[in-house]
């Protein structure tokens, strides 16, 4: 027979666990029905059980939220880097670029756009590549590129980015201001 | 709306309000914190036993919390993972606390320390809420049993959860519950509740 000791210690469990008949508890159950001993920790354990389900959580102070919030915003400077969010920054750097290609690609330059060599550096070949000087070859070809450039852009602030809610807008507006009065006096000295 | 991929996997209730604070949503982290900051204070006042040194060090774990949020890939459910700042917090604070606070019993005799039937009137005693003594008396436990009890009854994580949490083998984590269960039977029967 079982005796006490052993079945003492698989008790918390056994309570735990919903006091199952089967299996690894056969031992236990067919133990306590003939000793009170155990029986009596068993409803010890039990009430122990019950009550610390119902423990409650206990709420912390009302204002704790703010408080947090307070704190978290001490902890976020701003990164000087970042200007802007990075889904206004990235469709104006963008079309930045578009614009820096339209000036450095105009048709003025077409005409040192002749022949352009490269040397082939294993086989020592020369290869040649031809370009057409066509101007409206080149304006297509800046076109396609520079509009392609907007639109991977775009894309990606459409697709990864959302828009930016009146907290940002005042941050933007406030920062493009700064900027356009420091440049102003720059400008004035 | 947004889709996470984790978050069907885990049964996470939080994990919108998570991927939304993610995305730099500061309504949804206030909502996020709302929704978890009782569960944070009641785990650092069951460790730290004050509920102002309690708030402070929630403060302290949700400004931790905040600044880990960007690694979090939803290996785990938020509050798991919310649960293991907080208790590493918690337990480095107790360290730092430990001579200050002279609230820490020696684990050796911590039983001895329990209120005993003669601690007060019989009339007392019983007017007492039962369930608000038995509550009580888990702060009287060592540290690690009253760890155990608030994760797992309190704060509901699972076995698997609070190994994860504090790093500890399954089999630990239930001996402890054990160990913890039968003291507590053990106090209940000593004051004579049951």
């Amino acid at each position: 027979m079982t005796n006490c000791q052993d079945i003492q210690g698989l008790l918390p469990q056994y309570v735990a666990d919903g006091q199952p008949a089967a299996g690894e508890y056969a031992a236990v159950r067919a133990h306590l029905n003939s000793c009170t001993n155990c029986l009596a920790t068993v409803e010890l354990l039990q009430y122990v059980e019950t009550g610390l389900s119902d423990w409650p959580l206990q709420p912390a102070s009302p204002d704790l939220t703010n408080r947090i919030l307070a704190a978290i915003d001490r902890e976020a400077p701003i990164e000087p880097w970042r200007l802007l969010p990075w889904n206004i920054w990235l469709p104006a750097l963008t079309l930045l670029v578009a614009l820096a290609l339209a000036i450095f690609l105009t048709p003025s330059m077409q005409g040192e756009l002749g022949t352009v060599s490269w040397i082939e550096p294993v086989k020592a070949v020369p290869l040649q590549v031809q370009f057409s000087a066509d101007p409206a070859l080149l304006l297509a070809l800046w076109i396609g590129f520079s509009t392609a450039v907007c639109g991977i852009g775009i894309t990606l602030a459409l697709v990864h980015g959302r828009l930016p809610d009146e907290e940002e807008l005042d941050h933007v507006r406030h920062r493009l201001s700064d900027k356009a009065h420091r440049l102003w006096r720059l400008a004035g000295q | 709306m947004a889709t996470v991929p984790w978050a069907d996997t885990l049964n996470d209730p939080l994990a919108e309000l998570v991927e939304q604070a993610q995305r730099g949503d500061r309504v949804a982290l206030a909502e996020l914190i709302r929704e978890t900051q009782d569960r944070v204070y009641n785990l650092a006042y069951r460790i730290l036993g004050n509920a102002q040194e309690a708030e402070d060090l929630t403060q302290e774990v949700f400004v931790r919390m905040w600044r880990a949020l960007p690694r979090f890939r939803g290996d785990s459910k938020f509050t798991t993972w919310l649960h293991t700042i907080a208790t590493n917090a918690c337990l480095n604070r107790k360290r730092s606390l430990r001579r200050q606070l002279d609230t820490q019993l020696d684990a050796a005799n911590w039983l001895d320390a329990l209120p005993s039937a003669e601690d007060g009137p019989a009339e007392d005693l019983l007017a007492r809420d039962e369930r608000t003594r038995l509550w009580e008396m888990v702060e009287r436990l060592p540290e690690k049993y009253r760890l155990v009890l608030t994760l797992f009854y309190q704060q509901q994580l699972t076995y698997q959860e609070i190994a994860q949490v504090l790093t500890l083998p399954l089999g630990t984590v239930k001996a402890h519950l054990n160990r913890a269960r039968n003291a507590l039977a053990a106090s209940l029967e000593k004051v004579g509740i049951r």
